[in-house]
């Protein structure tokens, strides 16, 4: 007989009941209350949150607000259970490393597993980790500055760039918290142990990690021991058995000793699925350029401006130089964004001249829409300028063709209409880069770039917008540029070097980080052009920027081919 | 559990809490009290929703998963558990006859050497049945971290566990809400004590097998760890002896942060793999079930061993008899000088017949 039979006032008292809590219900059920069903329901409901089933069950699957695809649940599915939370995640790029992670992160959090989570992230995917996580995974974050963060637990994640988080103070201070989950994107940049990333990798601590790169293997066996070696310390033996195993160190992935033993020791520890092998298949994207010849008025316009934008760069301080910049780009937009960021910078002659020059694009641009409209076809029309997007929609009204505007000073309720509109009526869209964030475009499939944003990586969002799950046709995007212009050189190289507008989703990014951690497209053109004494020395300059590309690009394709290897089923 | 019926959730017990709230198209204006304004460090008046994109806009309270207020409110729930006392409604069919009902108990309830005969006429009562529901948190290693609900059904006043198709059906029948609670029963914390010792019993046979299960892991992944490390140091320390007197120093600190790297992943794995369980009590009803009482004995020869039934009338079934010496639900045998089960009659007793 047990205690709690023998002695029940005892029992009570002993460790197991106090710490279940009976001593307390039982004194208040000693005072004769009856049940009450409302209270009753909301206990059941309080115990169906606060419960958690095994991880062959995702509890946070249901409450998001997207349905991710099965071989990303899978994917994080086997990062949490057979890898026990730390795992590289090595889909190709495109195939949403991005949600697996945020699967994983939901799911330890919903668990509380993961109350202090890091993201870190190359700079330029800052932004979109957090509007991933919150419009996807309802998780709102919070990016460090000036080496600190509020610590608030409405914030639960921290998303930090890699290039400040290598740096001292924020990088103490990461290395300083003890964090349950971190996740590292692009992970290929921590492998070095030797240089400040792979350090900062090396010294966070943390129970569970992450880490997410379509390219986990270069060409050197040694990346791979590396990246592994993080994740879990001694899955490849030491350093000297996984050489004489598999390759010295130097050794290149073509000539794999022991090749099978490797890809199952790769299977322990990486998740990786390739475009082929899952039924996700976005159409093609189709690119054309029209390029504009610019009425006299027009050309003289732009060439003054540029002289003008030359000479007042030279020894100018930063703030200047933003603002010359940000008029520079404004060129491709034409003479109504233009004209008053010139009166901006004093060049009132230049703003008059931009107020009555010829807008030579616009004419093209209205045979397309016209073109599209005869075959009922619905088209997405981007400029970076709100100026331009509000005119552009009233010249296309006046032409006689439906169009709604689309930008972020729009009210939600404004854009939710915008997009109800157009989705119903409406033939043409004209939006600035605020167009489609989480909303459901795919029902168009042709869009237009009325400018050309010097970021690639905003080019890649504008046509994501169209170009993603869902989208049944080929997406046709149309350049619009002006011949001559900033915008004109930049899409030849862009196109001609590494195929920019048909890349597959996500592999631009790659192609970029290659050339370095911080590179700047934007800010290397700016600079190439402020710095060329005529257009042919800025054509040449970017010819070799467009060279790094399309080597970065030859790369990272070597690379893809070497982690395919790697992660091969056996034959 | 879907986001919005996380926001319902919070909204049902805010509002029990003594805040107002009107909801609009796609997010609700909340007007708190002081003292949940300041519990849950909200201003008096909120707006929430389950949408993040009208929460961004709007600058509302995301009440997802995860969200403090969320969590709170879940807590507090918990914690002040649900208590109470119930009565079942009483059955509209007529009581069976004392002979049938004894019949039934001579099927229901065995007594080997023994025969059930009733001594009296069958009483109405309520019988005390407590209710008892409990959180199990299982940890053994990350994939084996889970929550599970669990149940015990236990009549008072002998004890015992009902069986599930009792309980189910217990739970779902219709109460008599006009009655008015009764005192707690006699006995009520050996019951509570009988059903947290089947929780437990439960929770640590499960317990067991995934800690089983996740030794040789553990096991593995510790050596492979281990024995990453020893060459990694061996390596420094054989680099430190041919080193410069400048190199030196920088090696040393390697050596110690590597160190100091092993013990913190070792640490981690056995973090990882710590299997522990905790229970925690959510819910403590005593229900109150219109039952007969069945004053009997069995008999054997000349001998009288005095047992008293209970037939619950909603189930329409006997309550199960435990032995009265160990409380274990096993067969009875009545014996030459006690009626027990088998383990606790003197084996001579059993076979003498």
């Amino acid at each position: 007989m047990s205690l709690a039979h023998d002695a029940p006032a005892a029992w009570l008292a002993a460790e197991g009941a106090v710490e279940a809590g009976y001593a307390d219900l039982l004194g208040r059920l000693q005072t004769r209350c009856l049940v009450d069903e409302d209270w009753s329901a909301l206990v059941d409901d309080a115990v169906t949150m606060w419960s958690r089933p095994g991880f062959d069950t995702f509890v946070t699957v249901p409450q998001l607000p997207f349905t991710p695809y099965d071989y990303q649940v899978q994917a994080a599915q086997s990062a949490l259970r057979r890898m026990r939370g730390r795992a590289i995640l090595a889909d190709e790029v495109g195939l949403g490393k991005t949600i697996e992670a945020g699967l994983v992160l939901a799911e330890l959090r919903q668990r509380g597993l993961a109350d202090k989570t890091l993201v870190v992230t190359p700079a330029g995917l800052v932004g979109q980790w957090q509007e991933e996580l919150d419009r996807k995974f309802l998780l709102p974050s919070v990016v460090p500055r000036a080496g600190a963060w509020e610590r608030s637990a409405d914030r639960p994640v921290v998303v930090a760039s890699l290039a400040a988080a290598r740096r001292d103070p924020l990088r103490s201070a990461l290395a300083d918290e003890r964090w349950d989950l971190v996740v590292i994107d692009e992970a290929h940049r921590v492998r070095n142990p030797r240089n400040a990333s792979g350090k900062l990798a090396r010294a966070l601590r943390t129970r569970y990690l992450l880490m997410l790169t379509a390219t986990p293997v270069e060409n050197r066996l040694d990346d791979l021991f590396e990246l592994v070696s993080l994740v879990a310390p001694g899955l490849l033996g030491t350093a000297k058995e996984f050489r004489s195993r598999h390759g010295g160190a130097g050794a290149g992935t073509a000539a794999v000793g022991d090749l099978a033993a490797l890809q199952a020791r790769m299977r322990e520890v990486m998740v990786r699925h390739r475009r082929s092998e899952v039924s996700v298949l976005l159409p093609q994207r189709l690119a054309e350029t029209l390029r504009v010849a610019p009425a006299p008025d027009e050309a003289a316009l732009y060439a003054e401006v540029g002289s003008r934008i030359r000479a007042a760069a030279a020894g100018a301080p930063t703030s200047t130089l933003l603002a010359l910049r940000q008029t520079a780009r404004l060129v491709g937009s034409g003479p109504v964004a233009l004209a008053p960021a010139l009166g901006k910078l004093g060049w009132a002659d230049l703003a008059a001249a931009a107020g009555s020059a010829t807008r030579g694009k616009e004419r093209p641009l209205l045979e397309l829409l016209r073109r599209h409209a005869c075959r009922g076809e619905k088209v997405v029309v981007f400029s970076a300028s709100r100026r331009t997007v509000e005119h552009l929609a009233g010249v296309i009204d006046t032409a006689g063709l439906a169009s709604v505007v689309y930008h972020g000073g729009l009210s939600r309720h404004a854009k939710d209409q915008a997009v109800r509109d157009f989705a119903a009526d409406a033939g043409v869209l004209v939006t600035t880069e605020a167009a489609g964030e989480g909303r459901n475009l795919q029902f168009c499939h042709i869009m237009v770039n009325y400018d050309l944003p010097w970021n690639p990586m905003q080019i890649e969002q504008r046509l994501g917008r169209l170009h993603r799950i869902g989208q049944s046709h080929d997406v046709l995007l149309t350049n619009l540029v002006t011949a001559g212009t900033i915008d004109d050189h930049l899409l030849h190289v862009l196109e001609a070097k590494i195929n920019l507008f048909e890349l597959v989703v996500g592999e631009l990014d790659m192609i970029l980080g290659r050339i370095s951690d911080e590179f700047d497209l934007e800010s290397a053109v700016f600079t190439s052009y402020v710095q060329a004494g005529d257009d042919a020395e800025f054509a040449a300059r970017l010819e070799t920027i467009g060279d790094e590309l399309a080597g970065a690009r030859r790369e990272y394709l070597a690379s893809r081919e070497a982690t395919d290897l790697l992660v091969a089923e056996p034959a | 559990m879907s986001a919005d019926s996380a926001l319902d959730f919070w909204l049902r017990w805010a509002e029990r809490e003594g805040a107002l709230y009107e909801p609009d198209e796609d997010a609700t204006l909340v007007v708190l009290p002081s003292a949940l304004q300041d519990a849950l460090a909200l201003p008096d008046e909120v707006v929430v929703t389950a949408n993040p994109e009208v929460a961004r806009e709007e600058n509302g309270v995301l009440l997802a998963a995860g969200h403090p207020a969320l969590d709170r409110a879940t807590e507090e729930v918990l914690r002040r558990g649900d208590v109470g006392h119930d009565c079942l409604a009483t059955p509209a069919a007529a009581i069976p006859d004392a002979a049938s009902l004894l019949a039934r108990a001579r099927d229901a309830i065995p007594v080997d050497h023994g025969r059930l005969d009733l001594t009296g006429v069958p009483v109405r009562e309520r019988v005390p049945v407590l209710r008892v529901g409990a959180l199990v948190t299982y940890t053994v290693g990350l994939d084996d971290r889970f929550q599970e609900r669990a149940e015990a059904w236990i009549e008072v006043p002998g004890r015992v566990r009902l069986p599930a198709q009792i309980s189910t059906m217990l739970a779902q029948y219709p109460r008599d809400r006009g009655g008015s609670a009764a005192s707690a029963p006699e006995g009520l914390a050996a019951a509570m004590a009988a059903a947290h010792e089947q929780i437990a019993a439960t929770a640590t046979a499960r317990q067991q097998v995934l800690t089983s299960q996740a030794d040789a892991t553990r096991a593995d992944e510790v050596a492979r760890t281990r024995a990453y490390y020893d060459e990694v140091l061996a390596g420094l320390a054989r680099r430190r002896g041919t080193a410069t007197p400048e190199r030196r120093g920088m090696l040393d600190a390697k050596l110690s942060a590597t160190r100091a790297e092993r013990a913190r992943r070792l640490a981690e794995i056995e973090e990882k793999f710590r299997p522990t369980h905790t229970i925690r009590l959510f819910r403590l009803h005593v229900l109150w079930v219109p039952a007969l009482r069945l004053p009997c004995v069995v008999q054997r020869g000349s001998r009288e061993f005095p047992l008293a039934l209970r037939w619950l009338r909603p189930p329409r079934a006997f309550t199960p008899v435990a032995c009265p010496h160990c409380r274990a639900l096993e067969s009875l045998v009545a014996a030459k000088d006690r009626l027990g089960c088998r383990r606790c009659l003197p084996r001579s007793a059993t076979v003498a017949g």
